[in-house]
């Protein structure tokens, strides 16, 4: 009898590897810096429970809308289609757009002062998409996920039929056999009312929910597509839930999640979008008409949106009171942006806005160059006319071409926010060089300044590493803000000195940090020495208890004055992340370095030569596959697989298993599937009823017969030099049920050369 | 609600097995990496909806869930890259178990591995899948019938 495996965690342990150790501690300053910056969440309110779903209200809206949406849509169909086909170019020009305009005055078009200006003002030419889309919105409503499933569907299907991409996504109508969109509705509205109390006449109200809704289809495969439901229900009402739900083309509800209210939901910018169009179009008497309503909507509330706290803190003035006109200082950024950056092209201005601030207004310039899409963004002096900064936008958030840089600053600080990651991460060296840029010399930096600098500085380590030690004490040091009990600065500079006990001389400028320990909140005290270095001096923050003091000699670490010894002792005791090595360079013609190495035959490389990858033009094959063969890769053509898995830098250089295809002398493509479907067969009719019955519940069969229907074969190739030059075929099995997609279910190998199936190979290289 | 503390806390005490858990879905060292970073930063936007006491849970069916989006996302050209998983030193007894497990399907392995090789409770572990405690007990179960076929001797579950 054969001795039973006993399975218990210490079994269990060698089976996967531990986390890195560099990795977890970039985490753990991550969580840490997380949980030092954030407030406490905002809990959800419940809401009463209410009655059974007003279908009939909800329907005789959406009647009342559908009444008033004809002309703006015929407009695009039998004017802007046709021409937008004309040509090839995904924008019109100034003349095109004078045409359209004139065309649209004829046809009596009602358009909103954002978007005459926008058509007579378009130097650059615009997108005919989104032209036609601010056509739609005139009359369909500003969000296309509001209008009607069919508007949605003709709409993505006329941008096809004219040659445009489509940012609809695939919008289809519902097939026989599959749910309306009323039935979607009111199942939605059901489900909400049962696990949410929520109340349905609220829900179908459009004064109190935004309903965005939308039927898509996606082919994942040749074998499987797949079509659902898109529910969002936006609370437009500040004490309401938001929902977000997916559904089947049964009805089943797949996915639902409620959204906790935010203090200022259908904020005034939004309104005033529908309204007036894109924020760059804005005049400054608009500014100010949305910050006095976003102020007044917020009154007495908590307010966590970012976008609403930078508005509420900023005013914007009337131009005529400063004497740098908009023209001026978009000139003086254009300058500014040309020194700086000489090999922007076709710099363009995106926006202008005049901002309180102190001493003088200032203006904030947004501007784009070509394939920069997030852009520049200059401060311009209202009355100097002086260019006060010029820096690439980093954050996404929208308010900020329309706020300063203070401003921005000051509401992350207060919000407890991390600012968020751009695309592409700076790492902790470009962050201090931006701080010490922004904010001038540490001596001179706030407390909020030095609370913005150890977030910002740990989530750039959290990608990059921490490069240097004395970077990494910054990061692991943590900064705060003086509580209401804490000693104010001044007074801790004071009690410094006193405590300092004649070695440090009054009347030098003071260096003063504030410094979390643990629960311990410590004011440190820096008096500069005549000869570089100084005496530091460390105080309880609360009760003005002096701590320690140091000498802080000119040999010693910069940093000391603003971080405790002990996080310097703490970067000095533990490793750098390493620095990854160089990566391969590529071939020239494009490719990684990888290609037509010796570790595949000739024939091999030439075969996937053949696929006409060239280093740059992965995403156009990547469209071409999923437009044959489904978005799942796992169905993809051998070829395709390895010429993506040759696209990466990321392999080894002493790689032992590689993808490919097989050679002429080989077994070839179906004869292998053919070798493996009979295995399937074979271990299938090995089976015993049981776990027949067993295989087909976990998929979610209805029956034992449906199982082998519905597993179709993924099949790769593998050159595994380890194996003395083996090619083989892995063939995996995976069910397409809609239960059960992408389960697989039995892997077959089959050597390439002689046809005969194997055993599976160690999945883990030796070492 | 889960306060600032108990995120910390929570967090960093769990990263080892988050970690694990994303390579035993994963089996990329990138993309688990990738999965616990965007896990741990959701988790920390949607505390607030989270029960203290809870959050192991909750942390750990978010680290679940970026794991099921990664392999949406990116191209599953392969099922598992045979070169991706970086080599555990494995005893040559439990060689033929590891086999049999990577062998199961998803749905029958990770309840396997949440509770007897990360020592969550039944609830927990079910709380981390979405799914009810008697639907995972029922797939420990068949993952015990499938091991004991697989390794032809019997699988005691401690």
């Amino acid at each position: 009898m054969k001795r039973p495996v006993i399975l218990r965690q210490e079994t269990l342990q060698p089976m996967l590897p531990d986390i890195p150790p560099a990795f977890c501690e970039q985490m753990r300053a991550l969580t840490g810096s997380l949980a030092q910056q954030g407030k406490e969440p905002v809990m959800q309110r419940k809401i009463s429970i209410g009655l059974v779903a007003a279908l009939v209200a909800l329907l005789i809206t959406m009647g009342a809308l559908a009444a008033a949406l004809l002309s703006g849509k015929d407009f695009v169909e039998q004017e802007l289609a046709p021409r937008a086909a004309q040509n090839e170019s995904d924008k019109w020009t100034q003349a095109e757009l004078d045409v359209i305009l004139s065309s649209a005055q004829e046809h009596g078009i009602e358009m909103p002062a954002s978007l005459l200006e926008e058509l007579r003002n378009a130097e650059d030419g615009l997108y005919k998409e989104e032209l036609m889309r601010d056509f739609l919105r005139t009359s369909l409503g500003y969000y296309p996920s509001t209008w009607s499933i069919e508007d949605q569907a003709w709409y993505h299907n006329l941008l096809l039929s004219v040659g445009l991409d489509s940012p609809m996504g695939n919008c289809v109508l519902p097939a026989e056999g599959e749910i309306s969109q009323d039935e979607a509705v009111a199942i939605v509205h059901a489900h909400l009312a049962q696990t949410y109390g929520a109340d349905p006449a609220q829900l179908a109200d459009p004064a109190q929910y935004r309903q965005n809704m939308t039927y898509r289809e996606t082919r994942h495969s040749v074998y499987y597509t797949e079509r659902h439901w898109y529910v969002w229900l936006e609370a437009l009402d500040g004490d309401l839930q938001s929902f977000e739900l997916t559904l089947s083309p049964q009805g089943e509800i797949l996915t639902c999640e409620s959204f906790a209210p935010a203090a200022d939901s259908l904020p005034a910018y939004d309104v005033y979008s529908e309204q007036y169009g894109d924020f760059s179009q804005w005049t400054q008497d608009v500014w100010q008409a949305m910050v006095e309503a976003l102020r007044a909507q917020n009154e007495g509330r908590t307010v966590a949106n970012i976008n609403s706290l930078c508005f509420m803190q900023s005013r914007y003035p009337d131009e005529a009171d400063w004497p740098v006109s908009r023209e001026t200082a978009w000139q003086t950024a254009l300058s500014a942006m040309a020194d700086a950056f000489p090999q922007a092209e076709d710099v363009s201005l995106a926006s202008a806005v005049l901002l309180d601030a102190l001493p003088n207004a200032l203006w904030k310039v947004w501007l784009h160059a070509q394939d920069d899409a997030s852009g520049h963004l200059a401060e311009v002096d209202a009355a100097t006319g002086e260019l006060l900064s010029l820096q690439p936008r980093v954050h996404g958030y929208l308010c900020v071409p329309y706020v300063s840089d203070d401003t921005l600053n000051r509401c992350f600080t207060q919000s407890g926010l991390l600012l968020p990651e751009s695309e592409e991460q700076p790492s902790p060296t470009e962050v201090t060089e931006r701080f010490l840029r922004e904010h001038g010399e540490r001596a001179q930096w706030s407390e909020e300044t030095w609370v913005a600098y150890g977030a910002a500085l740990n989530a750039a380590a959290a990608v990059h590493g921490p490069q240097t030690e004395e970077l990494y004490a910054y990061a692991l040091q943590r900064y705060g803000l003086p509580d209401e009990e804490a000693l104010p600065r001044e007074e801790a500079v004071a009690a410094a000195l006193a405590g300092a006990d004649g070695q440090a001389a009054d009347g030098q400028e003071a260096l003063a940090v504030y410094l979390l320990d643990g629960d311990t909140a410590l004011w440190q005290v820096t008096f500069p020495g005549p000869d570089g270095g100084g005496t530091m001096v460390v105080l309880n923050a609360h009760s003005g208890e002096v701590l320690r003091t140091a000498p802080w000699g000119a040999q010693d670490a910069a940093c000391l004055p603003y971080v405790l010894s002990s996080s310097l002792e703490q970067a000095r005791a533990r490793p750098l992340a390493t620095v990854p090595p160089p990566q391969p360079t590529r071939r020239p013609d494009g490719r990684r370095w990888i290609w037509y190495s010796e570790l595949m035959p000739q024939e091999t490389w030439d075969k996937l030569g053949a696929v006409q990858y060239r280093g740059d033009n992965i995403d156009v094959l990547q469209a071409q596959w999923t437009e044959a063969f489904g978005s799942d890769g796992l169905f993809w053509p051998l070829e395709a697989k390895a010429v993506l898995y040759y696209q990466h830098d990321s392999i080894e250089p002493d790689v032992t298993v590689l993808p490919g295809v097989p050679l002429d002398t080989d077994v070839q493509e179906e004869e292998a599937k053919a070798i493996a479907a009979q295995a399937l067969r074979e271990t299938w009719d090995g089976m015993d009823e049981d776990d027949r019955r067993e295989l087909a519940d976990s998929l979610g069969l209805s029956g034992q017969d449906a199982v082998l229907e519905t597993l179709q074969p993924s099949v790769s190739f593998w050159y595994n030099t380890p194996q003395m030059g083996m090619r083989i075929y892995r063939i995996d099995f995976l069910c397409v049920a809609p239960t059960a997609y992408g389960v697989p279910v039995l892997s077959v190998w089959v050597d390439a050369a002689s046809g005969d199936t194997l055993p599976a190979p160690e999945t883990a290289p030796n070492g | 609600m889960v306060d600032r503390q108990e995120y910390e806390r929570v967090a960093q005490e769990l990263l080892p097995t988050l970690y694990k858990i994303a390579m035993g879905i994963l089996r990329a060292d990138a993309d688990a990496r990738d999965a616990v970073q965007q896990a741990l930063l959701k988790a920390w936007e949607k505390r607030g909806g989270a029960r203290s006491g809870s959050f192991r849970g909750f942390l750990t069916r978010i680290v679940i869930n970026e794991c099921r989006n990664i392999q949406r996302e990116r191209m599953r050209v392969f099922p598992a890259d045979l070169n991706a998983m970086p080599a555990a030193s494995a005893p040559p007894d439990y060689q033929e178990l590891y086999a049999a497990l990577w062998a199961l399907p998803e749905t029958l392995r990770l309840p396997v591995l949440l509770k007897y090789l990360h020592d969550y409770s039944e609830k927990e572990a079910a709380q981390s899948l979405g799914i009810p405690v008697t639907t995972f007990k029922s797939r420990l179960h068949r993952a015990r019938a499938a091991l004991r076929k697989a390794l032809d001797r019997e699988v005691i579950f401690e």
